[in-house]
């Protein structure tokens, strides 16, 4: 009796004790932070998003301490990834478009209403998106059923209001979609200060074009060691797949 | 596996069964320097050999053409012989006595071998029949030659040396290209110019009037100190044949009229001394550039934001390795995040030799505001010309850096407005837990929600409606009822059948079936005898054979009602098969 009660205990206690221990390593790396360390405070926050945490706020201090150990490739990775998870943060976006701002290739910033644009199409979570679909459908079913139930409709206001509803329903729900297809949407930062891309995977292979540390790029296929990236213009090359990281 | 086994020992058999003999042949056994040498290997044998191997030969002494393969038939008072001959065009590619082989070859299991051939390579040899007339008495190489000259042969490491090729000749010849280009060990090397076609000019070299035509102009770096020295460059050429004429320029009347005799002909290896840097008046911030350069700093805006990004640019140009130039030490920098610095390259390729300009950016962003000053670059290197090392020195750059925050960054434009003010945002707090997203659009849990709960509803209402049909006809109901009663009379006639109660038995089969009737006719059972029944089963479209057995069937039981004796147990489970039949033949009726 005493043996399974402690494999109950064991079994409902380790993962709070597993999660006591990540959240020291976050503190400690604040506290290497603090302290200039950088390194090892990034040593720190990579043993807790290694565990499989996904807090924004791992992530985003993560992004600091490779910000500050001159890594500007992963801080640009762990900033992105930062901001999928909390979208709305104006720290990880500042953060972010510092280190962009900073690598070396740059791309068009985006100002006035574009930007605008961008910050409101990426005000919403995903698990928000996906709230939102899920009550305004289960909304229009339940008005649609009601009409079936009684076999006539309450008053024009059921009618409106299941229009409402599917209509809203479908947006959220195509809404969401984009928003999944374009987060999953396979992309590598590059994390190595600079490398040549090739015409096939192989380091004997031509050189196609430069990309340097922190520029992302459309992860088009995997071979062996190599991975095919394209640039946003649609040309693509071989890079080592040891020198950059998915997104 | 096996079928390689097989064909060794059908290869093995055939050559053991073949008389094979393996010769080697030269054409000429003194030959001057440059002039070719045909060596032929022949593999003769009664019969077709199927796989030859290549013939293990040393051919390191010379520069090789070929081989050229041909396959021989002879018949000869009814033998054949096949002869394979494998012809080598071979240059010496020194003077002296060399051998040629001897040749092996392994067939079936068996090597061959051939003689050792001597060859004299002489320097000065008497011209060979076919070889232009008219250059006086001298050797091929008197009159065809690469000559190689270095702009210096004694130098410090890194030091340039321009080396020139030239092709000095004073025969026609043809097809010129290079045969073997120096791999410059030790040395790093930068191709100023090749030749893509011969543009000679005449030059008197000994009194004699020679075509000189430049063929590679190359730059060269050595890498260590020490005695070096540089491969020879061959190149092959063809010499046109110039039966009858009387000058060798007669040529320029028919540049390609005759057949030409293919010779290679190579510089002579060259020597080049070079010295180690000297250690005295070495500066601290020379890093091995070795050349004459200049530098040049600048950095934009001068006028920034604090947290702004400053480029600053400096650019080493000049004549040597720019390749080896490293990137200026900033030093220590006080107040400034520095960036490690990108660097590019920009050649400057002339005949005279290499340089360029090699260029370092630099980002910088100042921390906080006033006026600062970036201090002067320095940039050291040796002057091999005043053989000394210099140190070069840009003007220091000032900076006004004005504090506070920039303005909003969402309405900026452009990459300055975009990065001003952008310090980094502090750390997040020490946590107390972690949270999570819940990721519901990877939730199998939820989409099953968002498809089960529709699902369940839609299958609710069908259920109600079916429900709703139901008891609104009595028909229906009463179908319903009339199949029930049915079916339990039929359970217990046989429970009776097992208790061998004939007369109860027969009586609750005839119950069920007119049971089953006074639904079906919406008539009480007491008032359908048997004429009501078949009229009233007509009409509702009951077939007649149908209604024939139903009758057959109520007689019998009628009759075993009253004599239980001639209806034994086998006779009752017949009754009660053909019974349950017609029930549901009944049924399907409707």
């Amino acid at each position: 009796m005493s043996r399974w009660l402690l494999l109950l205990v064991c079994w409902l206690g380790g993962p709070a004790w597993a999660q006591t221990d990540l959240v020291g390593a976050f503190n400690r790396g604040n506290e290497y932070y603090r302290q200039g360390q950088y390194p090892q405070a990034r040593d720190q926050y990579l043993e807790v998003v290694a565990a499989g945490v996904q807090d924004p706020r791992a992530y985003y201090n993560l992004g600091n301490a490779c910000f500050k150990a001159g890594r500007l490739g992963e801080a640009v990775l762990w900033y992105k990834r930062a901001q999928r998870l909390a979208p709305r943060d104006s720290e990880v976006r500042a953060n972010l478009r510092l280190a962009e701002a900073l690598r070396f290739d740059q791309t068009s910033p985006r100002g006035g209403a574009g930007q605008w644009l961008e910050e409101l199409y990426l005000f919403p979570t995903l698990d928000e998106l996906c709230l939102a679909f899920s009550l305004f459908f289960l909304a229009a079913c339940g008005l649609g059923g009601w009409r079936l139930w009684r076999g006539a409709w309450a008053g024009g206001w059921q009618l409106a209001a299941l229009i409402g509803c599917a209509a809203v329903a479908v947006a959220a729900g195509g809404y969401l979609g984009a928003r999944v297809y374009g987060e999953t949407r396979p992309q590598v930062v590059v994390l190595a200060a600079e490398l040549n891309a090739r015409s096939g995977p192989g380091p004997e292979q031509p050189a196609v074009f430069a990309v340097r540390e922190g520029a992302c790029l459309e992860l088009a296929r995997r071979e062996g060691d190599w991975v095919l990236v394209r640039l946003p213009g649609g040309l693509g090359g071989w890079l080592p797949a040891q020198s950059v990281e998915a997104l | 596996m096996k079928t390689a086994l097989w064909l060794g020992l059908l290869l093995a058999a055939a050559a053991q069964a073949a008389q094979i003999r393996f010769e080697a042949n030269a054409n000429r056994a003194r030959v001057g320097q440059g002039e070719a040498i045909l060596f032929t290997l022949s593999i003769i044998s009664d019969e077709n050999l199927a796989q030859v191997p290549a013939p293990e030969l040393d051919l390191s002494e010379f520069y090789v053409e070929g081989p050229s393969i041909s396959t021989r038939v002879e018949m000869v008072n009814f033998r054949t012989t096949f002869t394979r001959e494998l012809s080598y065009s071979l240059t010496a590619r020194r003077a002296g006595k060399l051998r040629l082989g001897p040749a092996r070859i392994e067939i079936g299991g068996q090597t061959y071998q051939t003689r050792a051939i001597e060859v004299e390579v002489v320097a000065g040899a008497a011209r060979q029949q076919g070889a232009p007339t008219g250059a006086g008495s001298e050797g091929l190489e008197d009159n065809l030659f690469v000559r190689v000259r270095a702009d210096r042969q004694k130098v410090y490491v890194g030091q340039q040396v321009v080396l020139e090729y030239q092709l000095c000749y004073r025969y026609p010849i043809t097809s010129v290209g290079f045969r073997e280009l120096p791999d410059y060990a030790g040395f790093w090397a930068k191709e100023l110019y090749v030749a893509q076609q011969l543009s000679p000019k005449v030059e008197a070299i000994g009194g004699v009037d020679f075509q000189v035509a430049p063929l590679r102009l190359m730059a060269i770096y050595p890498t260590s100190d020490g005695l070096h020295q540089v491969a020879p460059l061959a190149i092959s050429c063809k010499l046109v044949s110039q039966r009858g004429r009387t000058s060798m320029w007669d040529f320029l009347d028919d540049p390609f009229g005759g057949r030409g005799q293919s010779v290679v002909v190579a510089s002579e290896p060259l020597r080049i001394e070079v010295l180690p840097l000297p250690q005295a008046g070495r500066p601290p911030q020379f890093s091995g550039a070795v050349g004459r350069y200049t530098l040049q700093a600048r950095a934009q805006p001068l006028v920034v934001a604090a947290g702004d990004p400053v480029t600053l640019v400096v650019e080493v140009s000049g004549e040597g390795n720019i390749n080896a130039i490293e990137a200026p030490s900033l030093g220590s920098l006080p107040g400034f995040t520095v960036y490690e610095p990108k660097s590019e390259s920009k050649e400057r390729v002339e005949k005279t030799g290499y340089g360029g300009t090699r260029r370092f950016e630099y980002i910088l962003i100042p921390q906080g505001g006033g006026v600062q000053e970036l201090p002067p670059v320095s940039f050291a290197f040796f002057d091999p010309a005043q053989r000394q090392y210099r140190t070069l020195q840009s003007a220091p750059i000032r900076l006004e850096v004005q504090g506070g925050l920039a303005p909003d960054l969402a309405g900026g434009t452009g990459q300055a407005a975009l990065a001003a003010g952008q310090e980094l945002q502090p750390l997040q707090p020490d946590l107390q837990a972690f949270s999570a997203p819940l990721q519901l659009h990877r939730s199998a849990l939820f989409w099953g929600v968002q498809v089960a709960l529709p699902l369940a509803g839609l299958g609710l209402l069908l259920h109600r409606r079916r429900r709703q049909r139901r008891e609104g006809d009595p028909s229906l109901v009463r179908r319903r009822r009339a199949r029930g009663e049915a079916g339990n009379r039929l359970r217990l006639a046989a429970q009776l059948l097992a208790q061998g109660d004939s007369p109860t038995f027969h009586a609750e089969i005839q119950r069920a079936l007119l049971a089953l009737l006074a639904d079906r006719l919406e008539r009480p059972a007491a008032g359908l005898t048997s004429q009501v029944r078949a009229q009233l089963l007509a009409e509702r479209g009951v077939p007649a054979a149908l209604v024939a057995q139903v009758e057959e069937l109520l007689a019998t039981c009628d009759f075993a009602r009253f004599a239980p004796a001639a209806h034994p147990a086998e006779q009752m489970a017949q009754v009660q098969v053909r019974a349950a039949e017609l029930l549901a033949a009944l049924e399907q009726q409707g």
